[in-house]
């Protein structure tokens, strides 16, 4: 555990860095905090992430740490039943108890990788930079904090609990897949971004649109609200993790190693 | 105490894996079981112990019922073939964090249980650049390290050189003199002619014969 936590404090702090060194770029000497917030999303100065494929692709660079996060921590829970599950499931019945433990590592891991990770990249941009206070990016950044630990969360026990059943190399592309998709989905809103409530249902319907922080409460982008984001996602990780206790649970320890198939 | 097990039966998408077995497994015995690989020896090891549910039939210890009193056999030790421990943690911290589930032992016991197999405790190399005989070992000791009542073996000297062969035939004989009821699957002959008390010949999924060895 201990080399675990190493891992995601060196991973959390290198990808600070380069999070503020790639993407916080100031016009003039200083930042709000606001603008920082919300330029480690997408936006490009001032100016919120469009609808257009450039900034949906370099979004995605953006997100590297999370799918960094996510490759690490997907098969934290998985790779028990490739490996001991037997001897720790013969050892007690209650396997919902087990799961808790193991699901609160990971809930924890999510939660010390996004401060981490922050905390780096503000430690860096305001060497760079001189920035500026402000209430709202105080909310944005809290608002950020949560809802990427949430997602990042949520995601890496899909890829755990898709493994049980298809192997992680199945369950890897299967979710990351599923997030380029989202993110990728944001394209359509180019062709109505005229009709805003059409794109405000489509930015609703998406919980990717929750991670662009420079879209919150802004009308053109489906006004979307933090405490709406943070519930949203807090609804997408526990339904992940109701799922991940009910399989757990019912799962037959019939092949040891999933991987290889063996009994 | 005895395991009793009342005609179970086990079918996986549509094949039947275990047909109408019925045993009754006491204290301070050991019992033997062989057959071919694919027979179902393994099978009836994980449901004897409740890590499979059975399609029909009971299994009951100490007169509870499996699945309905509990689900798991209480004191259980088992060892199955092909099933590893965490490569990234050393022979002693893998066995404490299994021990770390039902808190019945601490680090003096697991101590003497790598002892007991033949491994060092301070050994400091992960459980992923053990060799073959050494995994099978520390399998061994987390089956044996908690004093379980019941004693499930799956080959259990499979990759062990002579000298490991006799100690843990002689580590068995003291589990059985120690009062747990020990099931040991093997394809070893010797295995089974020098420990087992009684043997089960298993065939495609059923008791094929009942023999004294």
């Amino acid at each position: 555990m201990t080399r675990k936590i190493f891992y995601i404090l060196l991973g959390g702090a290198v990808s600070g860095v380069l999070l503020s060194l790639v993407c916080v770029n100031p016009i003039g000497g200083g930042i709000s905090l606001t603008e920082t917030v919300v330029q480690f999303s997408g936006a490009r100065g001032p100016f919120p992430m469009n609808f257009i494929m450039l900034e949906l692709l370099n979004f995605m660079i953006d997100l590297l740490p999370s799918f960094l996060f996510e490759m690490a921590a997907g098969i934290a829970l998985y790779q028990h039943f490739c490996t001991a599950s037997i001897y720790v499931f013969s050892r007690t019945p209650k396997r919902i108890r087990w799961y808790a433990k193991e699901l609160s590592a990971i809930a924890g891991m999510s939660l010390l990788f996004q401060a981490v990770l922050l905390a780096a990249a503000f430690l860096v941009t305001a060497f760079r930079y001189e920035i500026q206070f402000t209430q709202k990016g105080a909310e944005l950044l809290l608002g950020h904090f949560v809802i990427y630990s949430l997602w990042i969360f949520s995601m890496a026990m899909l890829i755990n609990l898709l493994a049980l059943f298809f192997g992680s190399s199945s369950a890897f592309i299967a979710v990351y897949s599923i997030q380029i998709c989202l993110i990728l989905s944001f394209w359509f809103c180019h062709f109505c971004q005229d009709d805003l409530a059409l794109t405000s249902r489509i930015l609703r319907a998406n919980p990717a649109s929750r991670l662009v922080m420079g879209w919150m409460g802004r009308s053109e982008y489906g006004n979307l609200s933090i405490p709406g984001s943070i519930l949203l996602m807090g609804l997408i990780a526990l339904g992940v993790s109701l799922a991940g206790g009910w399989i757990v649970k019912r799962k037959e320890l019939l092949i040891s190693n999933i991987e290889t198939g063996g009994m | 105490m005895e395991l009793i097990a009342d005609h179970i039966s086990k079918t996986i998408r549509g094949k039947k894996i275990l047909s109408d077995i019925s045993l009754s497994l006491s204290s301070g015995r050991i019992y033997g079981f062989s057959g071919r690989n694919g027979s179902g020896k393994t099978m009836l090891f994980r449901a004897l112990s409740g890590l499979m549910s059975v399609t029909s039939g009971t299994v009951s210890w100490g007169g509870k019922i499996l699945k309905k009193d509990f689900s798991v056999l209480p004191g259980l030790g088992i060892l199955l073939e092909n099933v590893s421990l965490y490569p990234e943690l050393t022979g002693f911290q893998n066995l404490s964090y299994l021990a770390g589930i039902r808190k019945k032992i601490g680090r003096e016991e697991i101590r003497a249980a790598l002892l007991r197999v033949g491994l060092d405790p301070k050994d400091p190399r992960l459980y992923g650049k053990y060799s073959l005989g050494m995994k099978q070992r520390l399998a061994i000791a987390q089956a044996v390290m908690e004093q379980p009542d019941v004693l499930m073996l799956d080959e259990p000297t499979n990759s062990l050189d002579d000298q490991g062969v006799e100690e843990i035939r002689k580590l068995i004989l003291e589990e059985k003199q120690r009062g747990a009821l020990v099931l040991l699957a093997s394809h070893n002959r010797e295995d089974i002619r020098i420990l087992a008390d009684q043997l089960y010949k298993i065939e495609d999924g059923r008791i094929a014969e009942e023999v004294k060895p």
